[in-house]
């Protein structure tokens, strides 16, 4: 209790961090092409600057708000913000055409901010039972856990499964450049002295997930493709009445729990959860064919759910270190170079952190509400923001951000080739976060596989004789056969 | 795409080639894994999957019928982000020998006319006022040592 009760006045004496992240998240998320992992990675020139647990729940309010964000445009203009929200359009558009887009928005908050607040409890809940089990793993069961987290890299692709497995394999060969964990010998530095560390993290971050965004937009702004929003959209009455909530708890409940459940499992994600919670809230509905048309429910069951995969998808994330999607990939690589390393060891070394975490998460599902309600007043003022001021500033923020944290203008020369190749892998549908979860995943995969080898003597066989190691690897091969059986469903669609 | 996806697996498949020269000059170990043995699988599998990529391009190639599909940015397009990625990689090589506060403003005024900003005293004033606000927080908030030149 006492470390509840230190948590809780840090982060009240830390408010404004969670505040600046909870907005920033909420902006993030309204303009379609900027996403939550993009605000990640805009505000990591300033994490690495500020206490790490602050950066922790920075980057975690980020997150939620992020979320909630991403139904705004959704509703105002019919573009999703995020790929989270899309589920959001097909009933939120329809009521903001009939002039209800503050009614909309505001379910979308409600809604959201129960979402959050369920899966935060159950991330409270879960999440140290589940790092007590993983305190107990060795070498090979790690090395089984990390096959299973890069095994998540072919389903966080989107367009190809050869490609996006291509991607995660370029990444785990430029993680092996560098020194060997286990000898320390050189190897793949090519005579190139600056590639004896390898490479950092900071400068393929932000060239792969923000630099090759903004070159992405340039081109389909002078294509036409994305065009200046100048009109203004009639807002209305904001908050649901108490009569709307009543027909609206079941519905938010069971896609909470829904979208918890889709958030833990690793390579699901907010989109899966919004669509399934839709669908559900659609085939129990009373009258299903006001679905599409502007139904309350159509936007507080994919809200609910997604915001619900939040906290869920935080549980593998801090207790396994395993990202459950692309966002909590881009979360891992910054929480690395921001010097919190998550696992189980987080739980026993610096349990304060932890608790920090949970009350910050809380805290930012209230914070949200308030910050929400604001933000759906300003809406028309957010998704007018001049692209031509706005994509410069990200660009001058990413090469800051490139050069701060080694004081070079190498990384800054890094982040921009890697800015380039990202946009080409972004244009012909390779996957730049399973680069970025093999980088993080596959040094960890060969220092366990060589401990578990040192230990047995040459053994091989001792990666498999554990019963939780066969376990990690039969969910190994489940992701595979899923992520196959989603690019066939994918592939007949089109 | 299918000659695109060609060209991916060929050149993914060179570095594949090139890393797998990189393993001949690995010293040899008896300590626990040999350190050829994970680059390997991982050269191997990415090679394979780079192979995949080249014949599933080359039967795309085969099967697509009439105009082929845009696959590069063509025309205005295509020299506007030449010419941002000229501007950012200036940006880099002269950063520490101009200072920070010199080639800022120079890319965000270069990138905001390339996103259509038109208005000269606009583009000024924010590139400048924003360059100078980022410089005083990294300097003397964060106590970032950001390159600065003989003029700044």
């Amino acid at each position: 209790m006492p470390g509840v009760f230190e948590a809780l006045t840090y982060v009240l004496s830390h408010l404004h961090f969670l505040m600046i992240g909870v907005g920033a998240g909420i902006i993030v998320g309204a303009i379609p092409g900027l996403s939550g992992s993009t605000g990640i990675i805009l505000m990591l020139p300033f994490l690495i600057y500020i206490d790490p647990s602050a950066a922790l729940i920075m980057m975690s309010g980020l997150f939620c708000g992020s979320m909630f964000g991403g139904s705004i445009a959704a509703i105002l203009v019919s573009t999703p913000g995020t790929p989270s929200a899309a589920a959001t359009v097909l009933d939120g558009y329809p009521l903001a055409k009939k002039g209800q887009a503050g009614k909309a928005m505001g379910v979308a908050l409600v809604a959201s901010t129960a979402g959050g607040i369920f899966s935060t409890l159950c991330l409270i809940f879960l999440a140290p039972e589940l790092a007590k089990i993983a305190l107990k793993f060795g070498p090979s069961e790690y090395f089984a856990l990390m096959i299973f987290g890069l095994t998540i890299m072919a389903s966080v692709s989107s367009a190809s499964l050869v490609k996006g497995l291509l991607s995660g394999f370029l990444g785990l060969m430029l993680s092996m450049v560098g020194l060997n964990p286990t000898l320390g010998t050189e190897r793949f530095t090519f005579g190139v002295t600056r590639f004896l560390t390898g490479f950092s993290m900071m400068p393929l971050l932000i060239g792969l997930f923000a630099i090759s965004e903004v070159l992405l937009q340039l081109e389909l702004f002078n294509e036409g493709k994305i065009v200046q929003l100048s009109k203004k959209h009639k807002i209305g009455e904001i908050m649901p009445t108490g009569k709307e909530m009543k027909g609206l708890w079941k519905v938010i409940l069971g896609s909470s729990i829904l979208g918890t459940i889709i958030g833990i499992i690793p390579a699901t994600g907010g989109a899966i959860a919004s669509f399934m919670a839709y669908n559900e809230a659609k085939r129990f509905s009373k009258d299903p064919d006001s679905f599409g048309k502007g139904n309350l429910a159509g936007i507080a069951a994919p809200e609910s759910a997604n915001n619900a995969t939040t906290g869920g998808a935080m549980i593998p994330l801090i207790t396994l270190g395993i990202p459950g999607d692309v966002v909590t990939s881009v979360m891992l690589g910054a929480l690395m170079i921001i010097g919190v390393q998550p696992g189980p060891l987080l739980f026993t070394q610096s349990p304060q952190i932890v608790n920090r975490l949970f009350v910050g998460f809380m805290l930012a599902q209230f914070l949200m509400l308030g910050m929400g309600y604001l933000s759906i007043r300003a809406s028309n003022m957010i998704l007018k923001v001049p692209l031509g001021i706005l994509y410069p500033i990200i660009l001058c923020l990413c090469l800051l951000g490139a050069y701060s944290l080694g004081n070079s203008a190498y990384d800054v020369l890094l982040a921009l080739v890697f800015g380039v190749v990202g946009y080409f892998m972004k244009k012909y549908g390779f996957s730049a976060p399973a680069i970025i979860l093999a980088l993080i995943l596959g040094p960890i995969a060969e220092q366990e596989l060589g401990r578990a080898l040192i230990i047995s003597h040459g053994d091989w066989t001792t990666l498999v004789r554990s019963p939780l190691a066969i376990m990690f690897y039969a969910f190994a091969i489940m992701s595979v056969i899923y992520s196959l059986g989603l690019f066939r469903k994918k592939k007949s669609a089109a | 795409m299918g000659k695109i996806d060609m060209i991916c697996g060929l050149l993914t498949g060179a570095v594949c080639v090139l890393f797998y020269i990189g393993t001949l000059s690995f010293p040899k170990s008896s300590i626990g894994i040999n350190p050829r043995a994970y680059p390997l699988v991982i050269i191997f599998s990415a090679l394979a999957l780079s192979v995949t990529l080249i014949v599933r391009g080359a039967l795309k190639m085969r099967s697509e019928k009439g105009p082929r599909e845009r696959t590069l940015p063509r025309g205005k397009t295509a020299w506007f982000l030449i010419i941002l990625a000229a501007g950012m990689m200036a940006y880099a090589l002269s950063l520490e020998t101009l200072g920070y506060i010199i080639v800022t403003p120079l890319l965000m005024a270069l990138s905001m006319l390339l996103f259509g900003e038109r208005k000269p005293f606009g583009i000024i004033l924010t590139s400048v006022l924003v360059s100078v606000v980022l410089y005083w927080l990294f300097r003397s908030v964060f106590r970032v040592p950001l390159p600065r030149s003989i003029i700044w």
